[in-house]
């Protein structure tokens, strides 16, 4: 059952809209787009109000939920491959990362469309875009650190050339 | 500096309200003592307070959640009061004025232009009825609005106002682009397009800007909102904190528009059709 009542419509805005705001505007950069996804992630947390409070943490959701969100917008804008600089300076890569960085991150970008499962995308989106630590991914997740380990061993060893680990502990608050 | 103990998921679960018991004390107590998390945690608020500003509920349930939504009401008519010259300048009417000039107190006036001032003023068709507006008389929904203007020293006007529910409708600002337009000096022009009053109740309150520069929409909005806020929501009471009387000018204003620019206000009754 969506939340229907407007004065819980309003709470639940105040509450998680700036969130999903914040995380919009880091996936997309443009204060526009990430308005209009806030909007449309929103929009979805109302109408699945129920099933989110009852079953798990609704940041983690929102976490979740706009991350789709945001690479099912970037597949839409036809995101660039690793090889083509036309389009970049729309991708959702930070303007002052380091040209190695930004290759790097092109290249995670990429590899995750392919279809990795959505816990394994999950775990490392959060890693590697958002920098959160083992312990934190687990907190939000529920996943055992040692399977988020497991998790990222394994993706590490398929995309081994693309030195991934340079970007550990490279993100900070 | 961020130590192992440092959970930025957690404090954004104590900053939701997520972290219950154990969790939240074991935070709370993390945080005391942590000027990183506790960074994190003002950062997480002042986001929040800044977003809520300029994307209020309202705003969203506006157009998101309400029948018809909010972005066609206020569609605005190509301008129908082309040639200014020939009407009377008797007609014009400037409720109140205020001057912002770069931090000086500031001064109103009544109803009259002085030499090298501004002008606004407006006229009201209904049907192909065309009369001087009025601030006694309530106007109705499909009423057109069209502004006049006139000024000698800013080079861009822009029009704005914010109705009772707190909606901010920045007019000619379609895209994303600046909402101001360029003046033309000397004589009065009128705005080159006209506005439809909508279906929402209560009043409107419109804000004319004289400025030296074209405004960020962003800003104007932000502005008034604050504003609104501030004043409970009392249209009256923003018109008062824009520029109250006498005293500082308005701390929240954007400095492109304290330096060296002047408002006009209006607040227009409706009633429904």
């Amino acid at each position: 059952m969506a939340a229907s009542d407007r004065t819980t419509q309003q709470e639940l805005y105040e509450k998680y809209a700036p969130m999903i705001y914040r995380r919009c505007l880091r996936f997309l950069r443009s204060k526009e787009d990430a308005q209009d996804a806030t909007s449309e992630v929103f929009l979805k947390l109302l109408e699945h109000w129920d099933s989110v409070q009852n079953r798990e943490s609704a940041l983690f959701w929102i976490h979740r939920t706009t991350t789709n969100h945001c690479i099912s917008l970037w597949r839409r804008k036809k995101f660039q491959g690793p090889d083509n600089e036309d389009g970049w300076e729309d991708s959702p890569l930070h303007a002052d990362d380091s040209q190695e960085k930004r290759i790097i991150l092109r290249d995670i970008l990429n590899k995750l469309m392919m279809p990795w499962s959505k816990m394994v995308r999950d775990i490392v989106m959060y890693t590697y875009w958002d920098g959160y630590t083992q312990d934190e991914i687990s907190t939000m997740t529920g996943i055992a650190p040692s399977t988020i380990r497991k998790h990222l061993t394994k993706f590490r060893r398929q995309t081994e050339q693309w030195k991934i680990e340079k970007l550990e502990g490279q993100h900070a608050y | 500096m961020r130590t192992e103990q440092c959970n930025r998921v957690q404090v954004e679960r104590y900053f939701l309200g997520e972290a219950l018991g154990g969790e939240k004390s074991t935070i709370r107590t993390h945080m005391d003592g942590c000027p990183e998390c506790r960074g994190h945690m003002a950062t997480l608020e002042n986001d929040k307070r800044a977003y809520l500003i300029a994307h209020p509920f309202r705003e969203f349930a506006a157009k998101y959640l309400d029948e018809g939504g909010a972005e066609s009401r206020r569609a605005s008519a190509t301008k129908w009061l082309p040639a200014f010259a020939g009407i009377a300048a008797c007609l014009a009417l400037v409720p109140m004025v205020m001057h912002y000039n770069g931090g000086a107190a500031p001064v109103r006036e009544d109803g009259v232009r002085t030499k090298g001032g501004t002008v606004l003023e407006y006229y009201v068709k209904r049907g192909e009825t065309i009369t001087p507006g009025s601030t006694t008389e309530p106007y109705r929904t499909g009423d057109e609005l069209q502004f006049v203007y006139a000024t000698d020293v800013h080079p861009f006007v822009t029009l704005a106002s914010i109705d009772v529910r707190g909606h901010v409708t920045l007019y000619n600002a379609e895209g994303g682009k600046s909402p101001s337009v360029a003046a033309e000096p000397g004589g009065k022009q009128s705005l080159p397009f006209a506005v439809t009053l909508d279906d929402s109740p209560g009043a409107e309150f419109f804000v004319m800007i004289y400025s030296p520069g074209p405004l960020a929409g962003e800003a104007v909005e932000s502005w008034l909102m604050g504003a609104f806020t501030r004043a409970s929501g009392n249209l009256e009471g923003v018109a008062s904190l824009l520029a109250p009387p006498p005293g500082p000018l308005d701390s929240g204003a954007p400095d492109t528009i304290r330096g060296g620019s002047e408002i006009k206000t209006l607040l227009i009754r409706k009633t429904q059709a």
